[in-house]
């Protein structure tokens, strides 16, 4: 036994869209980059800038602002994206980490309201997981990104990540215009819980429209509105709506929401 | 309201180092239902690649209670056993 990472993120990258089957071609995401702004690129998706930007600190701007603020945060780009998988494994070493629980950056926004491009772009992120937790020799388990636009798709994937390494199903608070209570998701429910799969709930919103409503007047992101809240009222609802009598093996977790305000919930 | 809810919805929670976890302990969490990750990665208010050892050192729980959140805890939520 050892330590388990229970939240750690892979940034995604050019590589990420080499694991596209030869038809899916046409949905790869371009990069672009602001002139402005050297600490971010932008997905375009369907011709639309989409997705959680990827983040393209250096080093030396981690080690900086680690030192202003008094946590440590320094990364290399080659660990994040994991061009370098086993850098990354030397640097949880060095941490003390046996285990990381691998989440995406990507879909923590809403990529697509497109089947296919989602079905497409999933697929490809766990392929791409799947051959990063054969590198990493069991040490980077994931959670798998499902194309829920299109069920049988997203059960046929989530098969697949349960014999490659995948050890849960990453969902959003919202997805799309769906709360998690929502039977349609049902029969993923189901498999996950047959598969012991658990549900991680990490702070995200998949719905642009109410990420776009909680946006700041001057146009920066206020997390906390447009992302952590939902996350507070999901557990609520997933209690209050009867989901772990309906499903009582199945384990939902709360990820990168803090844990203070859940006393609070369940009072 | 049972002191064991969430821990009978199989719901897990992670917890961050500003939470007050001794608390969180003996409240309605219980020992077995909380977790910690480092954000890896990222680099925002959650970040912090030192979290499961800062726990460990300033956390203000027993060895065992540090070993549940980082260890046992995660295994049974990711179903790593």
């Amino acid at each position: 036994m050892g330590w388990v990472d229970a939240d750690a993120h892979v940034v995604e990258s050019p590589l990420t869209w080499d694991y596209l089957t030869p038809s899916e071609r046409k949905f790869r995401p371009q990069l672009f980059k602001p002139e402005d702004d050297d600490q971010k690129a932008h997905w375009v998706i369907d011709g639309k800038i989409r997705g959680l930007f990827r983040f393209t600190f250096s080093k030396e701007d981690l080690d900086k602002k680690s030192a202003q603020i008094g946590r440590e945060m320094s990364t290399t780009m080659a660990t994040r994206d994991l061009a370098d998988v086993a850098a990354r494994i030397q640097h949880m070493d060095e941490l003390g980490i046996d285990i990381q629980i691998l989440y995406t950056s990507i879909f923590l926004d809403q990529v697509t309201e497109r089947p296919d491009t989602e079905v497409a772009l999933c697929g490809s992120y766990n392929r791409w997981m799947a051959d990063v937790w054969k590198q990493s020799k069991g040490r980077l388990r994931w959670m798998a990104c499902l194309p829920l636009l299109s069920m049988p798709d997203a059960l046929d994937q989530l098969e697949f990540a349960k014999e490659n390494g995948g050890c849960g199903v990453f969902m959003r608070p919202l997805e799309g215009a769906r709360q998690i209570s929502d039977p349609y998701f049902f029969p993923m429910y189901e498999q996950a819980e047959k598969l012991n799969f658990c549900i991680g709930l990490h702070q995200s919103n998949g719905s642009a429209a109410a990420v776009d409503m909680m946006i700041n007047p001057d146009g920066s992101r206020d997390f906390f509105n447009q992302y952590r809240i939902f996350n507070v009222g999901a557990m609520f609802r997933i209690i209050n709506c009867g989901i772990p009598q309906k499903f009582p093996k199945l384990r939902f977790g709360f990820i990168e929401t803090a844990a203070s305000w859940v006393p609070w919930v369940i009072y | 309201m049972p002191n064991d809810l969430l821990e009978r919805c199989g719901i897990f929670v992670t917890c961050q180092i500003g939470d007050d976890v001794p608390y969180l302990i003996k409240s309605c969490m219980g020992e077995n239902t909380l977790m910690i990750g480092t954000d890896y990665g990222h680099a925002d208010s959650s970040t912090e690649l030192d979290a499961l050892t800062t726990l460990k050192d300033g956390g203000g729980i027993s060895a065992e209670q540090h070993r549940k959140i980082v260890e046992d805890n995660p295994r049974v939520f990711y179903g790593l056993n």
